[in-house]
């Protein structure tokens, strides 16, 4: 095709220059011969009209020779007249008088005939009636002797001398009586016109040559090489025939090349001649054919370059079109150009799935069919069939850009067909449309991924706010069971207020549901920091041994009242001292091992292991396995397990009394935490839970971590300032303390509480417990003015903070002010305690 | 590229269509070679039949043979003969027709002639301002002429009682001396042929006028041998008829000076 479009080009050019060149020649040819014609048409006008001012000056200069002869004559005439008048008046008129009027009348000679044209009478010395006769001849002499008014007047030329004759009648009797005068036809005057210098010098245009000849030699030239010559000899100058081209001019050349034009013409016995120098003669035309030919080339020139420039600047035009629809087209995998006349096509892009069905094809409705084989027969045809049909095209694209549908073949594929106009004639008519096909498999499974996505995550948040609408009617539900036990429980100590027995019973059973409810804002709380991502997880140093020790002994208690048998399996490590977040881990092991306890039966057992599995980079993992023969876990709920508020059966509730999120939160924390959690349970037959964790082993020694050992282990007679605004929490508070044999000074608010330990000597309060929330000023700024105070203690004293916001930017807050630790309410007592020691023995050390 | 070509087309065309106007100027009729020839004898006398300066026979009467033996399919060739022979090139059959300004008045039976062509008239010209008008106001008058031209003899013959008596007749050698008689007013007139005189007036127009009546008219003829084709003669005679009729010989004889009136009315035979 490239190839192609050069030869056409290339032939298009030798065409051009072709064309330039043979009407370059035909129009120079046309110039030429238009030239040419036009200067040989000037030439002839020049040529007429030097030969008319050559005719003009000699008729002239012939006309006055003529008046002074023929003046000449009427004057010798009359003279004639008179002498024969005289002759008649006295017939006595001879010789003597004749010869006295002859000397009188400056007459040369006079003669007197008879009617024989003999001579009666004559002047002496001169001619005779011979001379006469023979001059004027019989005849002319005998008319007039015979008729009176006849004359005659003859001029006779020879050597060098003019004869005039006049004769006229004798009136006396037949006669005839002449008289001739005699002169030089030498011309000395200078005012003398002679016809030889009659164009002496003179200077005609186109260098133009004249001569005058009577025939026999040049009687006068504005040549002087011509000049006396004869006619022949002047001929011989030049060659070339004397007699008028096709173009009405004579051609000549001398012996030099140089070419003539002109004519000669014939008048009255003259033959005037007129010849013109050619290079004169067309220097118009060489000048008129040389810028001609430049500027003709010039513009051929142009013209070829401007065509080569727009050529060009097309075909890059054209070629960035070809590029841009190429790159376009790349999206189509076929594209058939249909016409809507009757539906022939030309395929521009075929793709190779369907080459062999339809390179062939020459019309759309063929197209059509081999789609109609590929599409499944169970899907519906017609809608397609109808969107095919170029017949009605015309009409559907009439306010539309382009028409498309999609469809799937036998092989699976999404097809994408669009169809668009692509050529309207003049009035408007769509005359043919392009017919795109396009796979679209890939955008359609994408399409259908996307939905699912979406349906997945319109069904999650169903679930989700099915959830949560569970999980307040659970709230409910959770929180006003155990605060009714609680109500309960009061209700009946208050009816036997001296059965000590009951009292004891009813307290027991307030403090067991009182924790329980704890137990479920925990988890509620655990839930939702795990779920925002806010929990923070400790890196402090524990012992492995004390860790499992501490849980055994809550587990063993649990146990115990549940009537179920706890099993410890003990340690198998070889790392004890490691870091991590003991009390998270302990509590989800403790959330285990309470499970396998609540979900179990009397009888049963509990069984709770360690073992380090093995250790790297300075990592040692563990396994701990919780496993019991309850009741265990139907397959259907296993899978649900790990949710919230997932309970298996909800009559479990009442009688195991969990919450339904400890398990989601174990999970959770576990997975947080880096580890990660199994289970295998069999309903009825038991379940094993073993959680695997990696902790950080500790590479300090373990003596260092048994400094608590030396601390004071009681709080009696420290001085304590109790900051709280609740008067209850306040008198818990100050009755826990008091009870522990604390000094107790107390403050409603954050300003008194400030007064108090400014009022305070210097070391006097051991300690500040501090509410956060209070009226006047709260326990930040509190803290913040206390430890700005100047003074030894201010820096030094520890101050905890005591909330119910268990959140930990509140933590975070508290310890900004200046605050040691932050103790979350309802205050535990032992924990309290074990806090105080630990700074006041800090302190110590 | 379609619109180039035609472009190129249409250069081409014009180019072409110049080249041919060029050519159609330059373009010659053809001769008229192959056709029977017919020698005419004739001598040298201007207007009538003369050797122009480019060689060729030109005048009235060679263009009127011309065109009348073209007519009827022959090629005149014209021969220039001793006139005063002119019979003998006749009977030797050298020549076949004499057609030279020859005047039939006179000669009606010493050959066989082809009807009258042309008049030949000899007529009198005075200078503008003259008041002299008729032939008659020539009464007393001085004349000048050719010696031995058909005025002179008329003027001095007086033969013709039309031509009135002048005062003196001037005969000059050459045609020359008699215009310049009239020019510098030597003479009140002066007369010769129509052709002539015609020229003479030509040059000035302003300062002569030809008196209307002639002096005397000739029939000019084509004159044949007794015995030549009578058939032939005849053949002439129409076609010379029907290019009086229609102007032919009329516009001939305009182009050298000799009025339209001298072509003789063709008569019903």
């Amino acid at each position: 095709m490239n190839s192609d479009k050069k030869s056409g080009k290339n032939r298009s050019i030798a065409g051009m220059i072709a064309v330039a060149v043979t009407a370059g020649i035909l129009l120079f040819a046309g110039a030429y011969t238009a030239l040419t014609n036009q200067a040989i048409k000037e030439t002839r006008e020049l040529t007429e009209q030097t030969l008319e001012f050559l005719g003009n000056r000699v008729t002239e200069y012939k006309n006055n020779v003529t008046n002074d002869k023929t003046k000449s004559f009427i004057r010798l005439l009359d003279k004639t007249v008179e002498l024969a008048e005289n002759i008649e008046e006295d017939s006595s008129y001879g010789g003597d008088r004749i010869e006295k009027y002859a000397h009188e009348q400056r007459i040369s000679g006079v003669a007197v005939l008879d009617e024989n044209l003999e001579a009666v009478m004559k002047t002496t010395g001169s001619h005779g009636a011979e001379f006469f006769r023979k001059a004027l001849g019989d005849e002319a002499l005998m008319k007039i002797v015979r008729y009176k008014e006849a004359s005659y007047m003859h001029r006779i030329e020879k050597g060098g001398s003019v004869v005039d004759i006049a004769a006229v009648s004798r009136r006396d009797r037949p006669g005839a009586v002449l008289c001739y005068t005699k002169h030089n036809s030498v011309t000395d005057g200078v005012n003398d016109i002679t016809l030889d210098s009659m164009f002496e010098g003179m200077v005609f245009s186109r260098d133009g040559v004249v001569a005058v000849t009577d025939g026999d030699i040049v009687l006068a030239s504005n040549k002087k090489s011509l000049m006396g010559k004869s006619f022949e000899q002047g001929k011989a100058l030049y060659t070339g025939s004397f007699s008028e081209g096709e173009n009405g001019l004579i051609k000549l050349s001398n012996r030099k090349g140089d070419k003539w034009y002109g004519a000669q013409e014939k008048i009255s016995g003259y033959t005037f001649m007129a010849f013109f120098s050619a290079s004169e003669i067309f220097q118009t035309r060489t000048i008129v054919m040389l810028v001609t030919v430049s500027a003709y080339v010039i513009l051929w020139l142009v013209f070829i370059l401007l065509r080569i420039l727009i050529r060009r600047k097309n075909l890059q035009r054209a070629e960035k079109n070809i590029r841009i629809i190429e790159s376009i087209g790349r999206i189509y995998t076929t594209i058939i150009e249909t016409s809507l006349s009757d539906g022939s096509v030309t395929v521009l892009k075929l793709s190779d799935t369907v080459k062999k069905q339809v390179e062939a094809l020459h019309n759309i409705e063929d197209i059509m069919n081999v789609a109609h084989e590929n599409f499944p027969k169970e899907d519906n045809w017609e809608p397609q069939r109808e969107f095919w049909d170029y017949t009605t095209l015309a009409a559907r694209l009439e306010d539309k850009d382009s028409l498309d549908t999609s469809y799937r073949n036998t092989a699976g594929e999404w097809i994408s067909l669009e169809i668009i106009p692509q050529h309207r004639t003049r009035n408007g008519e769509l005359e043919t449309v392009l017919y795109l096909f396009r796979n679209i498999t890939e955008d359609k499974q994408k399409e259908f991924e996307y939905q699912s996505r979406l349906r997945s995550a319109v069904d999650e948040a169903q679930r989700a706010s099915i959830a949560k609408t569970d999980f307040l009617r659970r709230m409910s539900h959770d929180i006003r069971t155990p605060i009714n036990g609680i109500r309960g429980m009061l209700e009946i100590a208050e009816h036997y207020p001296d059965d000590k027995e009951k009292q004891k019973e009813c307290r027991s059973k307030i403090e067991k549901t009182s924790g329980f409810l704890l137990d479920l804002v925990n988890s509620v709380l655990d839930m939702n920091k795990l779920e925002s991502g806010e929990i923070k997880l400790a890196d402090e140093p524990f012992n492995l041994a004390d860790f499992m020790d501490s849980i055994d002994a809550v587990a063993e208690i649990q146990a115990k009242e549940a009537g179920v048998t706890y099993i410890r399996r003990g340690i198998e490590a070889e790392h004890m001292s490691l870091t991590g977040s003991p009390m998270h881990l302990r509590q989800r092991i403790q959330n285990l091992i309470t499970n396998a306890i609540k979900y179990n039966e009397a009888g049963g057992y509990v069984a709770v292991s360690c073992r380090e599995t093995g250790c790297s980079e300075g990592m040692a993992s563990f396994e701990f396995v919780c496993e019991d023969n309850g009741i265990g876990m139907s397959e259907s709920f296993q899978k649900h397990a790990f949710e919230a508020f997932a309970q298996e059966n909800t009559d479990a509730r009442t009688l195991y009394s969990g919450t339904g999120l400890g398990l989601a939160i174990t999970k959770e924390l576990v997975e947080v935490m880096g580890g990660s959690i199994d289970m295998r349970s069999e309903a009825g037959k038991g379940t094993c839970f073993t959680v695997k964790m990696r902790l950080h082993i500790n590479e300090k020694s373990d003596a260092e971590q048994t400094e608590p050992e030396n601390r004071q282990s009681s709080i009696a007679g420290m001085n304590i300032l109790l900051v709280e605004d609740n008067a209850i929490n306040m008198e818990i508070a100050e009755f826990m303390l008091e009870d522990k044999g604390a000094e107790v000074v107390t403050a409603c608010n954050g300003l008194e509480a400030v007064r108090a330990f400014e009022n305070s000597e210097e070391g006097y309060f051991d300690f500040i417990l501090m509410d956060v929330m209070m009226p006047v000023m709260d326990g930040l700024a509190a803290t913040e003015q206390i430890r700005a105070m100047e003074r030894g203690d201010a820096s030094a004293i520890p101050i905890f903070a005591m909330t119910a916001n268990a959140f930990l930017d509140d933590a975070e807050r508290s310890r900004a002010a200046g605050m040691n630790e932050h103790l979350t309410k309802p205050l535990d007592i032992d924990r309290l305690v074990n806090m105080i020691l630990k700074y006041k023995g800090d302190k110590q050390i | 590229m379609k619109k180039g070509k035609g472009i190129y087309t249409l250069i081409l065309i014009m180019t072409i269509a110049m080249l041919c106007g060029c050519a159609q100027d330059t373009a010659e009729t053809g001769s008229t070679a192959g056709l029977p020839q017919i020698i005419i004898g004739s001598y040298n006398y201007e207007p009538y039949n003369y050797i122009n300066s480019g060689g060729e026979f030109t005048g009235v009467d060679v263009e009127i043979a011309r065109a009348a033996f073209s007519r009827m399919g022959y090629e005149p060739v014209f021969k220039q003969i001793l006139w005063e022979n002119k019979d003998e090139y006749l009977e030797d059959g050298q020549v076949d027709c004499l057609w030279g300004c020859f005047t039939m008045t006179g000669r009606e039976n010493r050959y066989q002639w082809t009807c009258p062509y042309l008049y030949s008239r000899q007529v009198a010209v005075v200078r503008s301002g003259s008041d002299i008008w008729k032939l008659s106001d020539l009464r007393g008058k001085r004349i000048a002429v050719q010696a031995t031209s058909k005025p002179e003899t008329l003027f001095l013959e007086r033969k013709d009682k039309h031509i009135p008596k002048p005062e003196m007749v001037y005969s000059f050698s050459t045609m020359d001396e008699v215009y310049a008689c009239l020019r510098k007013g030597y003479a009140d007139a002066i007369c010769g042929h129509e052709s002539a005189l015609n020229s003479l007036i030509k040059t000035s127009p302003e300062n002569y006028r030809m008196l209307e009546d002639s002096l005397y008219t000739s029939e000019l003829g084509v004159a044949f041998g007794k015995d030549y084709d009578s058939d032939f003669v005849s053949r002439l005679s129409e076609v010379l008829t029907e290019m009086k009729t229609d102007g032919t010989i009329a516009d001939i004889a305009e182009k050298y000076g000799i009025d339209r009136q001298n072509v003789p009315e063709v008569t019903d035979k």
